[in-house]
């Protein structure tokens, strides 16, 4: 390693001891037009800054005499675009000037070290241009990619949008980010929130998907790198100012679309509930008064002769009535309503060039109460020092400021986790009204005689006192030093600081139910007076995150042509150094007054009595781990050549290493050699192709190695430490022992195969790409059976191996080309992945049951599974469900739940799409352009909720399958629901929750946006964009988006916008 | 010039940095055990105190469960072990027990390269660590091995000198693991404070003495019992006045209170919450109304039946306490006694315990040594009722083969009737299954 980064130095110094000393001679060329090589004729041509100025004859020659200090070559000819041309010992020119506007684009591929033209790549790289990426409206970058990046799968089983994986999952660690996708953002890794990035400072975004393109990252391209390239200005450029502006609103959501049981059906339930005493322990619970319904509540008093038969039937009517769906349509939520502001400004004069990026997003969320606003400046400056050295420099900030002060969760808590459905939030006078929350409102309502704090909970009045925020600053930094030392060879350093820091506050007011929930607990109501051991005050919770990392970087790039350019050889090789340091601190504060910014002080060693002893004596509640802080650094040498030959074969190698701070590996064993080899053929450039109307067909292999990063491992005995936290016995601190010593730690290996087609046809009418890759994940870290004598549960090894295979396929189509234009744009992928190798086996098989949320690894298997019981229908006598017993349906569901048996389980298959696609099909007609997008997701299932009876009667979950259950004999034919149970079989309910009758394909194919544009001037340009369109067609004959079967679907989104360029 | 020369000035330090950038810590809160402060964060862990097996005590006739309650259970290996199935157990408790004795082991592998000037505490963390391994096998051994003595051919368990996972697992005699709990306790003894400093979590020697007391009563060897209960003593004797205490309290008892001299507890039983874990009530009757323990151990439930609140961890939550305390070692003091024929000695323990107990104890009457020893027996039951595993602990003391003190234990389930007789094989719980597999050490027999 040392060695490397010698050599490189040692090259940097020779070089600059190397004095090129040229005589003045002359320089000859032609000047051509780009698309059809016709030769141009009035061509203007001059050396930068004072040469004298030429102009070609008509068959494009010209014949320039060129001094030792001319090296930039300007050209220009009306109708073409200018270029600047770098001349150094070239005595023929041939130049080639591309018409403005006509031309082909030829597409830069930035890696995050270079940028290569697409047709020398031998690698796999999906392109994302600003068009298509604007094509969308969103305030982050990264759900802009679902849907329009072949091979890019987004996980909608977790609640962000913006997870997502980059052909399938290389490795088996869920925890610390390592199954997540590096991003880059221009040069370096992005270590902040992915949230602070404004997309309108976006000018394209690059998937690297094999290993040859993305293993120049190394050990942190396992699971595919997506490098976000920023708006950059040109030398020589007028004054561009872009204007864009959209607004974006939504539905409420659909709280009716829960599958939720109505009033009347609860109501029902809880009368029989009561008529078998089933609340008469919480009734009479005069220790921890648990929550008791309205219901409940005036049965009882009817039972006790409080209220007369017809009263209570009166009143349990108009609760019937009641749903509070309703209220919370009204009061909770509102109709979200986006605004977006993005103003960008670049510029370029012959010696420098700048952008300058101004955005504003303000967001009024669905819940009233949030808000989420960001501002970002973005500064991005270039200058040439002299000839041959660059600078640039580059800022960019971001504040953003998250209020999250909606009432989220109305539940009452403890056991209950929904609230009754017939809960009113306000009376008809707008009042707000209280709920049950956390202890009985009838004694809360009434306890201490009115010399506690109010006690009651009213949801609609705790947004109002709601004061919670989190701020985010985040500054990068970059900087950049060019240097040409040759024609073919330039120097680069740079660097980049980062720094984000995260402010969250969380002040619960004296007026918020919290603190006045907790005051109570901790309040003594004596003879003598009342005694507070909580100070009568608010509560104020603060983290301060802090992250900043450096990057440093040292590169040299070759670009330089042999025989006449017949032997092009473009190669970098480097070395980076890198370091990341998060720290992390929480407090509260007690007694807290935000007008004066007093707090007071409590004991928090000491145990307090709980008022009414609804708890025993308990500690004043703390910070659990105040404290954290963690570094990753990184030291790596690099290197990538492309040699291309004949401009029809090219060749690929790279090589990287890097080394990290693992701790208590000695430095040899830190890293890890990564390298890949690549291969492109165009066959249409051989001499022999005679197919005029295939215009490109082009092959691709490659092969290499990359890694996924966990420094969370240590090789060493390690400890780990804790403060003295709430519930510890003693005020100590102390250390837990990790896992045991392992010495053979390393990272994960991702080996991957590549072979590609790329094609186009009747000139370029059609065009695509086909791929084929298998993906090798070894050494994967995975916990391998243990011995627990030995002192741990489980050892944490390198020992798992994980395949992945499958097809991308992008095919675009200009279907009509007239006045009329159709445009067609297909992506399809499949991924198909399998645990290989897989040590640890549970203790029963009946342990892998599930929905697939998480990864529990079985070989043979892909490593997210949905696996059931193996239903065998409802007992006719009875309505219990049955399912299997070592093969034989079976009704003794403690067995079942430990069956060790696969015959009584069902493998149904992957819980994430095998395959998913999309087709957006975009037609224009003069000023007017539409364009709609149809996805679909394939192979792969998910469980349904249905009726939990232990969760309706004990948390009040209702399902409305309740109402399919079974009544009586005969039921079973029709219906899969099993009667309900009382006393509740709580192993009952699980074999039915997760028996094989629930699970569901998820196949389905949805409308997921459209986007209506009209040109208004040359200049502005007017959208129309809804998302979230909705099923076309789903596999499960339910009815319902198999992608939120269980949740909310999105609302849609309506969005217009404007955008103007200047 | 100088421009480039910062660049190469950069990639030197790089390249003379590297090694020394490399070997800063990924997360601060981590460390290597290189200090003494290290070692001893490890044994201040909770995890040391809070964890040691429970099946034993869940196997005991200090409490029954209603059909009812015991199907509400929904670990069945907790339900089996109610009614001493042939299955076999969770892992939990071979789990935690081992995990304790790791702990330790770690700490003993590192303790001989401290160095160090703070002899006091290196001497204090080393015998703290033998403690913490000798009490875990012992309480291991209640669970996984039949009752014997000390010497005898029997199988043991596993015993573990080192935290290296490459030593393989094999089970030691029964008399070589008591042998090895003894050392690990003498040593103990030797480096342990005399003093109790502040915290209750660490030992002291007077904890050594009491443990070595209470693990030589396990192997019936009064004599050393008797001589290790006086050490004990002769530390620490404190006894508190129960007739001083609010039985009103819903826990009448608080943790680290003055009998208390190390504290340490059970992991949860699911069983053994106060809801549904009933006191027998033939036991119950055995405290008359002059008893204070009457109304300070247990609650009434609605049912009429009783609830036990008397935890010397000042909480009813599923866990037990099992730490040493004074009233255990003058018990042991009083039958070690009895048991020699001491009856002076036996008599004027047992009465130091009874004062502090009854409500207007005078003292004992002149009685028979066997009625004393009867009288000591029917104290120490009433005494240490739900005392961690200390009662299974007895009954195996009393029932490991058909002697004078035998009988055969009975749980009802509905209709059914459960037995476990003296010198039942069941009296050691079978190594879970895991472990077999793994190590391949033999099973219990069945």
């Amino acid at each position: 390693m040392n060695k490397s980064v010698l050599f490189i130095s040692c090259i940097v110094w020779l070089l600059n001891g190397l004095n090129v000393f040229a005589q003045q001679k002359t320089v000859k060329g032609t000047v051509s037009d780009g698309i059809n090589n016709r030769p141009i004729g009035a061509v203007t041509l001059r050396f930068l800054p004072d040469g004298d100025l030429q102009i070609s004859d008509s068959l494009g020659r010209f014949n320039l005499s060129k001094r030792p200090m001319d090296t930039l070559l300007s050209v220009n000819h009306v109708g073409y675009e200018s270029v600047v041309l770098r001349v150094v010992n070239e005595a023929d020119l041939p130049i080639k000037l591309f018409p403005i506007s006509n031309r082909l684009e030829e597409v830069l591929i930035s890696t995050g070290y270079q940028s290569i033209p697409k047709e020398r790549a031998t690698g796999s790289f999906e392109f994302i241009d600003n068009k298509l990426f604007n094509r969308q409206v969103s305030t982050d970058v990264i759900s802009r990619l679902d849907g329009i990046a072949s091979s890019v799968l987004f996980d909608k089983r977790k609640s962000s949008n913006q997870v997502f994986s980059v052909r399938g999952l290389s490795t088996l660690t869920e925890t610390n980010a390592v199954d997540r996708p590096l991003v880059v953002l221009d040069n370096f890794p992005y270590e902040g929130d992915l949230n602070l990035i404004n997309p309108n400072d976006i000018e394209n975004v690059v998937v690297l998907k094999d290993a040859a393109a993305s293993s120049i990252w190394g050990a942190r391209a396992g699971n595919g790198v997506l490098v976000i390239t920023t708006k950059k200005s040109k030398y020589g450029q007028p004054l561009k100012v872009s204007f864009n502006s959209n607004l974006t609103t939504a539905a409420k959501p659909d709280l009716y679309d829960q599958q939720t049981l109505s009033s009347e059906d609860f109501i029902k339930i809880e009368r029989d509930l009561f008529d078998k005493k089933f609340y008469d322990a919480d009734l009479n619970n005069n220790r921890n008064r648990p929550v008791i319904s309205p219901v409940v509540e005036l049965l009882a008093l009817a039972r006790s002769n409080g209220i007369d038969k017809e009263t209570l039937e009166r009143k349990l009517t108009d609760l019937g009535r009641q749903d509070v769906r309703k209220d919370m349509l009204k009061y909770m939520y509102r109709n979200p309503l986006n605004r977006q502001y993005a103003l960008n400004l670049s510029s370029g004069a012959e010696s420098f060039n700048y952008v300058i990026g101004l955005g504003l997003d303000k967001n009024a969320g669905p819940s009233v109460g949030n808000k989420y606003d960001r501002v970002t400046l973005r500064n991005k400056l270039n200058f040439k020092v002299n000839r041959r050295m660059t600078a640039g420099i580059a800022v960019y900030y971001t504040y953003s400021s998250n209020k999250t002060n909606a009432v989220s969760d109305i539940s009452p808590g403890g056991n209950k986790r929904a609230i009754y459905p017939y809960a009113q939030l306000a009376d008809a006078a707008g009042k707000h009204l209280a709920i049950e929350k956390g202890i009985r409102l009838n004694y809360a309502d009434t306890a201490g005689g009115g010399r506690l704090l109010d006690w009651l909970y009213r949801p609609l009045d705790e947004v109002g006192f709601a004061d919670n925020n989190t701020k985010e600053k985040s500054l990068m930094l970059n900087f950049n030093i060019g240097y040409q030392w040759l024609n073919w060879l330039k120097s680069e350093i740079r660097y980049q600081y980062e720094t984000a820091e995260t402010d969250s506050r969380k002040h619960y007011g004296l007026e918020t139910y919290y603190t006045r929930d907790l005051i109570n607990r901790y309040t003594q109501v004596l003879p003598t007076g009342v005694v507070y051991n909580l100070p009568k005050g608010g509560i104020l919770d603060r983290g301060e995150g802090n992250m900043s990392a450096h990057s440093v970087r040292l590169q040299l790039n070759v670009d330089k042509g042999f025989y006449a350019d017949k032997l092009k050889v473009t190669a970098i090789a480097g070395t980076e150094v890198r370091q990341k340091e998060t720290t992390q601190s929480d407090s509260r504060l007690y007694g807290y007054d935000d007008d004066l910014l007093t707090t007071m002080l409590v004991d928090l060693t000491k145990r307090y009595p709980i008022y009414g002893g609804l708890g025993g004596d308990a500690l004043i509640p703390g910070i659990l781990s105040p404290l954290s802080g963690y570094l990753d650094r990184y030291v790596s040498v690099f290197g990538n050549a492309n040699l291309g030959i004949a401009s029809r074969y090219n060749i690929s190698f790279s090589a990287r290493k890097d080394m990290s701070n693992l701790f208590g590996v000695s430095s040899n064993n830190k890293g890890r050699p990564l390298w890949s080899v690549g291969s492109s053929w165009d066959i249409t450039r051989e001499k022999f192709w005679k197919f005029k109307s295939i215009d490109m067909l082009k092959l691709r292999a490659t092969y290499g190695l990359s890694g996924n990063v966990n420094n969370s491992l240590s090789a060493q005995t390690t400890l780990r430490y804790f403060p003295a936290s709430l519930g510890s016995l003693t005020d100590l601190p102390y250390a837990v022992v990790g896992n045991p010593p392992n010495p053979e730690l390393r990272w994960e290996k991702v080996a991957m195969l590549n072979l590609g087609l790329d094609f186009a046809l009747f000139s370029n009418r059609i065009s695509g790409s086909f791929e084929y890759y298998r993906k090798k994940s070894s050494d994967l870290l995975s916990l391998m059976p243990a011995d627990i004598t030995i002192g741990v549960p489980s050892l944490t090894r390198n020992v798992a191996t994980l395949a992945n295979k499958g097809i991308d396929l992008t095919l675009n189509a200009l279907v009509i080309n007239n006045a009329f234009k159709w445009q067609t744009n297909l992506l399809f992928s499949i991924n198909k992945n399998r645990v290989e190798r897989y040590l640890q086996r549970p203790r029963s098989l009946a342990s892998y049951v599930g929905g697939g949320a998480t990864i529990s690894p079985i070989e043979g298997q892909p490593a997210y599974n949905v696996i059931s019981y193996r239903w065998a229908g409802l007992d006719p006598q009875n309505g219990d469900p049955i399912a299997y017993l070592n093969g034989v349906p079976s009704e003794t569901y403690d067995q079942i739940l430990r069956t060790n048996d696969w015959a009584d389980l069902v493998i149904h298959g992957s819980a994430t799409p095998q395959s998913f696609g999309s087709v957006r099909n975009t037609f224009s007609y003069k000023r007017l352009s539409l364009s709609f997008n149809i996805t679909g997701r394939f192979g792969y299932y998910f469980r349904r909720n249905s009726i939990d009876y232990y969760a309706l009667y004990y948390s009040w979950l209702s399902h409305t399958d309740y109402n399919n259950r079974w009544q009586k004999p005969g039921d079973e034919l029709h219906t899969d629901v099993p009667s309900a149970d009382y006393p509740v079989n709580t192993q009952r309910g699980t074999v039915y929750s997760n028996s094989s009758v629930l699970v569901e394909k998820g196949e389905h194919i949805r409308l997921q946006d459209i986007n209506l544009s009209y040109q208004l001037t040359s200049k502005i340009n007017v959208f129309f964009y809804v998302n979230n369109l909705g099923i076309l067609w789903a596999a499960n004959k339910l009815g319902r988006d198999p992608d939120f079967y269980n949740t909310l679907p999105n609302p849609k989104t309506y969005s217009i916008g404007i955008k103007a360029d200047l | 010039m100088k421009k480039y020369s910062s660049m190469i000035f950069l990639s030197l330090l790089i390249m003379v940095g590297c090694n020394k950038f490399l070997e800063e810590k990924p997360d601060r809160s981590l460390a290597i055990p290189s200090s003494l402060k290290d070692l001893r964060a490890i044994l201040d862990m909770n995890y040391n105190n809070l964890n040691y097996p429970i099946s034993g005590a869940m196997a005991t006739d200090d409490y029954y469960l209603s059909l009812k309650d015991w199907e509400g259970i929904s670990n069945i290996q907790v339900r089996q072990n109610y009614i001493w199935e042939k299955d076999d157990l969770d892992e939990m408790d071979w789990r935690n027990g081992y995990r304790i004795i790791f702990n330790a082991n770690v700490v003993l592998d590192h303790i001989g390269k401290m160095k160090t000037d703070d002899l006091e505490e290196r001497n204090s963390i080393e015998g703290t660590a033998y403690f913490f391994r000798a009490l875990a096998l012992h309480q291991l051994c209640q669970v996984f091995t039949l009752p014997g003595k000390d010497g005898s051919k029997a199988e043991g368990l596993p015993v573990r000198k080192s935290a290296d996972i490459n030593l393989p697992t094999v089970r030691a005699g029964l008399g070589e693991t008591y042998q090895f709990i003894v050392n690990d306790l003498q040593t103990a003894s030797q480096l342990l404070p005399k003093n109790t400093g502040k915290y209750k979590t660490r030992p002291t020697q007077a904890a050594a003495y009491g443990l070595l007391a209470r693990v030589y009563m396990a192997t019936e060897d009064y004599p050393n019992a008797a001589k290790y209960a006086k050490f004990a003593l002769e530390q620490y004797s404190f006894l508190m006045d129960y007739n001083q205490l609010d039985s009103s309290k819903m826990n009448p008892f608080t943790l680290f209170n003055d009998e208390v001299i190390f504290h340490a507890t059970t992991a949860y039983a699911p069983s053994l919450i106060s809801s549904i874990c009933k006191i027998d009530s033939t036991l119950f009757q055995t405290y008359d109304a002059s008893d204070q323990r009457r109304s300070l151990f247990f609650g009434l439930n609605k049912d009429g039946s009783h609830s036990f609140k008397g935890n010397y961890h000042g909480q009813s939550d599923g866990t037990l306490f099992m730490g040493i305390a004074t009233d255990e070692i003058v018990l042991i003091a009083a039958e070690a006694a009895a048991r020699q024929g001491e009856s002076a000695e036996a008599i004027a323990q047992i009465e130091k315990l009874m004062v502090k107990r009854y409500r207007g104890f005078t003292g004992l009457n002149l009685i028979s040594n066997d009625q004393l020893l009867g009288l000591i027996l029917k104290e120490r039951r009433k005494e240490l009722v739900m005392r961690g595993d200390l009662r299974w602990s007895d009954l195996r003391r009393f029932n490991k083969d058909k002697g004078d003190e035998s009988f055969t234990l009975k749980r009802f389930l509905g209709a059914n009737t459960y037995d476990l007789v003296p010198g039942d094989l069941r009296y050691a719980f079978l190594i879970p299954k895991s472990v077999i597999q793994e190590s391949g050490i033999s099973q219990n027999k069945r």
